[in-house]
């Protein structure tokens, strides 16, 4: 775990922009293609978007869990898997995406303040 | 389906490396023909999969079923030659430089013998590509106007079934004989309107879905191939709008052997072996 947590981080535009989205509330939970629609800046593929994903989750900044296969299967579909940030990436992203600590600990508050709930 | 299926299991048997290769063909024929359709609306990239697996099914070698696979990204897309080269080899290349330069000709039926000789006299490789090209283009032609249909109709029988006989590929000739006649044997006025479908149709999709599995077969480390193909589905599945879930998969088949570069370094560093809960 160590090993991984510790792994350094390449800064790329398009993982500050998939960051980004985590940090409008950091303790939501995200699918895929929901990141996809959420970065405006750019045209982020697809094919970009899941190196992202598994390099955040190696680096220990994001975590993931399958949707509840009863919830999906009532919708009539197999299940979506769920990201979401860690502490140590609620920690680091800021700084990564370049955007001030107060600026995202007063969303945060806000985001507990709106009854979030893990 | 069963295109991308044949390619890959024929060039299997000549090796991973000669496999790998022909994904990665497909990989920058995919890429290359990105948003292009073709004129019965399929998406472009159907193309040269069919005229592949159409080599493949010839017993051709994994160079000219790479060069089948790349042969428009050169002649029409202009992609370099150089290019190729590096990331192909010099003998995929020589195929493709071939092609382009039989495939420049424009026919003068009135000439018809003379273009025979010529065609014939190319390098084999390079005259099955072409072969299986207009093999493929005609049975798919209800995209083109009944000009154009009855024009490539009559090069097909006076000049290309030939040519597939003079270079000992007979079972292509009679092919190509038999759809030619069909097409100039149907009364103008009887043959049916090009039928244009959406070029996010439903063949469409399922292509990109069996490259996407099939390419994830191919590249990715077996430890987390099954969770990744999952939750690609799940999302997949879960999108209503037809084109936005091509753009999706196509997007997924294009970016995977940057996945699969992902995955490998995470599953070296991780060393186990199942993570999905």
């Amino acid at each position: 775990m160590s090993r991984r947590a510790g792994r350094t981080l390449k800064t790329t535009y398009p993982t500050q922009e998939v960051l980004r989205v985590f940090l409008r509330d950091p303790r939501a939970e995200v699918f895929g293609y929901e990141i996809i629609e959420q970065v405006t800046s750019m045209k982020l593929k697809s094919g970009s978007l899941y190196p992202i994903l598994q390099r955040l989750e190696d680096a220990g900044w994001l975590t993931s869990r399958w949707e509840l296969e009863e919830y999906a299967a009532s919708r009539g579909r197999p299940p979506r898997r769920y990201y979401k940030l860690t502490g140590t990436g609620a920690a680091s992203a800021p700084s990564y995406c370049g955007i001030s600590s107060d600026e995202t600990t007063s969303r945060h508050v806000v985001g507990r303040a709106a009854g979030a709930t893990s | 389906m069963t295109d991308t299926a044949a390619i890959l299991a024929a060039t299997q048997r000549h090796g991973s490396l000669a496999a790998d290769r022909a994904y990665r063909a497909i990989d920058l024929a995919c890429a290359v023909h990105h948003g292009e359709h073709r004129q019965n609306g399929d998406p472009y990239i159907v193309h040269p999969l069919a005229v592949a697996s159409i080599v493949a099914e010839l017993g051709a070698d994994p160079d000219t079923i790479a060069a089948a696979l790349l042969h428009d990204v050169v002649d029409d897309a202009d992609y370099p030659l150089d290019k190729i080269r590096a990331e192909f080899g010099d003998t995929v290349a020589q195929i493709l430089h071939e092609f382009v330069q039989l495939n420049s000709a424009t026919l003068d039926l009135n000439d018809a013998d003379r273009h025979i000789n010529e065609l014939s006299r190319f390098a084999r490789r390079a005259v099955t590509v072409k072969l299986a090209d207009r093999l493929h283009n005609m049975q798919t032609i209800s995209g083109l106007t009944e000009d154009k249909q009855h024009l490539k109709a009559r090069e097909t029988c006076q000049v290309l079934a030939p040519v597939a006989r003079a270079v000992g590929l007979g079972e292509i000739a009679v092919e190509l004989d038999a759809l030619s006649a069909d097409t100039l044997r149907r009364p103008r006025s009887a043959r049916p309107a090009p039928v244009v479908r959406p070029w996010t149709s439903e063949a469409g999709l399922r292509h990109a879905r069996t490259l996407l599995h099939l390419g994830a077969r191919l590249l990715m480390p077996q430890s987390s191939r099954d969770r990744w193909l999952a939750e690609w589905d799940g999302e997949i599945n879960a999108l209503s709008d037809g084109h936005e879930r091509f753009r999706f998969t196509l997007g997924l088949v294009i970016g995977l052997p940057r996945m699969a570069a992902a995955a490998h370094r995470s599953a070296l560093a991780r060393n186990v072996t199942e993570d999905r809960p």
